[in-house]
């Protein structure tokens, strides 16, 4: 049987000449619907939002396609549009800063246990992204509503002498949002973790490091791209989340995703709904731009 | 226990406590969400279900748009995989990365242009919009997973049969495909799942007449937060429970966040 299967595969067609024909149309003809489908579903109606966001959305009229203007960019910049793009930004930094703080000693403690207990914790951390936001949300409106399960042991415990309005609140917004995203900053944290060589904490150990200083001065810098990764994917997932801050919010506490809902669905300007989505996007991208030039900067001062 | 083992334990706790509240309120016989406990439990939500407010009809369609996605780009997913992993040829890396491209673009913003796109084309509020949005989320997924599991399949199988003289076409589906079967599979109930689960980029593209199942979910808890809501929830806890255990199985999850 080796000796068959060796005989047929060293000679004629080694794996360079399978793959390497020329004008062979094969994978052209196997990516072809995998293209037409992404040109079609991606980038047209990228192109057809950037046209729209320069169209006008008339009070009377309705939406006018002859006219090209830059009124909706400039409208983001009133206090209004303003005020709720900053407090995007803000509820996603502290989201991001959150998941950082309670998910790193998460994450460490994970790498310490065995393999086993490691897959069960992690897959009970994952558990959020599992279930539909809908569901989360509702689990924290039981949770938190007026008369709610902790508003109700706070009262008996007699903590609180009246029910305290946690919901649709920025804060109601966080907590949904840290909840549904803290297992994007105790993955990458925890992978980077698990790679460190141990041989290498060995070596601290021996020349006399405490345990303090090993993780000082070891397991923390090496960990650091694993915790650049999770800012990163934390930041930009809740920039844009919609169904938490809409349903915890309320609709009262406004973020900018449900701003673009709100234009788009309810006062169908989508002009303006098109110009918000560009400018989340943009916005988005400076702060992933500038913390990544601020990260590289740091880890290469770690590592000199 | 050390320090670091109680905070685990305890925000995993708090990570799993609104799940756990859900499925609880579900089995209370009661018209509101208050503790203290109720004395006895009551199926009375899970009956109310069928009564109210359209949850059967968007289920329905929610099994179909997802069956349908999933058919779609997992056929094409599959062929552009193959391509990418078993071929050289000009712009591979490009289509490589736009057929990753949608994971990239925050559902909101993907929802947002398909609506003005269909709104372009005078198309909102149709199947057809629905589906072609749940097909562009679900290729990612599709293509992902047959490519991990193709990257396992040994190369010198299917060299073999191309030097006993088969045609390509001939080698993929007599060789390739039994091969990477449990891999396709995979990736269809993970499509499955991110169409059957998605709300941010339908909510965008149904309407009164047609709706997904969370996207009913959400207008109905907007208006209205009685167990009704965790009847639902629990039954979709469960299935997506048993799904997920399924897929670990069949595929390992770990792989699924490596590929």
């Amino acid at each position: 049987m080796t000796t068959l299967r060796s005989l047929v595969t060293t000679n004629v067609f080694t794996s360079a000449s399978l793959v390497g024909r020329r004008h062979d149309l094969t994978p052209v003809v196997l990516v072809l619907p995998a293209i037409a489908v992404l040109a079609a579903l991606f980038v047209l109606p990228l192109a057809s939002a950037f046209v729209m966001s320069f169209h006008q959305h008339h009070p009377v009229l309705g939406l006018r396609t002859e006219v090209f203007t830059l009124a909706n960019y400039a409208r983001l910049g009133d206090s209004y549009h303003l005020g709720v793009f900053l407090r995007t930004i803000k509820i996603s930094g502290l989201v991001t800063a959150i998941c950082l703080i309670v998910g790193y000693p998460i994450a460490y403690f994970c790498s310490t246990l065995p393999r086993r207990a490691q897959a069960v914790v992690i897959l009970g951390y994952l558990s959020p992204w599992l279930v539909s936001v809908v569901i989360k949300a509702y689990g924290w409106m039981v949770l938190l509503a007026e008369n709610g399960i902790v508003n109700g042991l706070l009262l008996r415990l007699g903590l609180v002498d009246e029910p305290i309005r946690f919901l649709y609140s920025e804060f109601a917004i966080a907590l949904g949002l840290a909840h549904a995203y803290l297992v994007f900053a105790i993955l990458p944290i925890f992978t980077s973790l698990v790679a460190i060589d141990r041989r290498l904490l060995q070596a601290a150990r021996n020349l006399g490091g405490t345990r303090l200083q090993v993780f000082r001065s070891v397991v923390l810098p090496l960990s650091l791209p694993g915790v650049v990764a999770g800012t990163l994917l934390v930041f930009t997932l809740t920039m844009a989340a919609f169904a938490t801050p809409a349903l915890l919010g309320g609709g009262r506490v406004k973020v900018v995703s449900y701003l673009a809902y709100e234009q788009a669905l309810h006062l169908l300007n989508w002009p303006l709904a098109a110009a918000i989505g560009f400018v989340l996007m943009l916005v988005t991208g400076l702060v992933v731009f500038s913390y990544q030039r601020m990260s590289s900067r740091l880890l290469r001062g770690v590592a000199g | 226990m050390s320090p670091l083992a109680i905070f685990n334990w305890l925000v995993l706790l708090a990570v799993l406590a609104p799940l756990l509240v859900v499925a609880y309120v579900s089995f209370t016989p009661s018209n509101f969400l208050e503790l203290p406990a109720p004395t006895q439990l009551s199926l009375r939500w899970y009956g109310e279900i069928f009564r109210r407010g359209g949850f059967v009809d968007a289920f329905a369609t929610s099994v179909v748009l997802g069956l349908t996605a999933t058919a779609v780009s997992v056929t094409i997913g599959t062929l552009a995989a193959y391509a990418i992993s078993r071929y050289q040829f000009p712009g591979r890396e490009l289509i490589d990365t736009l057929v990753m491209a949608p994971l990239m673009v925050p559902g909101v913003i993907l929802g947002l242009f398909l609506l003005i796109f269909l709104v372009n084309l005078r198309m909102t509020g149709s199947f057809l919009g629905l589906l072609a949005a749940h097909v562009l989320l679900t290729v990612p997924y599709a293509a992902r997973t047959v490519r991990a599991s193709l990257r396992d399949v040994d190369r010198s199988l299917e060299r073999a049969a191309r030097n006993l003289g088969a045609p390509g076409w001939r080698a993929f589906v007599l060789v390739t495909l039994p091969l990477i079967k449990p891999g396709v599979l995979a990736g269809a109930i993970f499509a499955f799942l991110m169409s059957f689960d998605n709300l941010t980029v339908s909510i965008f593209l149904t309407d009164r007449r047609l709706m997904t199942l969370p996207v009913r979910m959400y207008h109905y808890i907007v208006d209205i937060t009685d167990p009704v809501i965790a009847a639902v929830s629990t039954i979709l806890l469960v299935v997506s429970l048993v799904l997920v255990l399924f897929l670990e199985r069949l595929f390992g999850l770990k792989r699924l966040f490596e590929a």
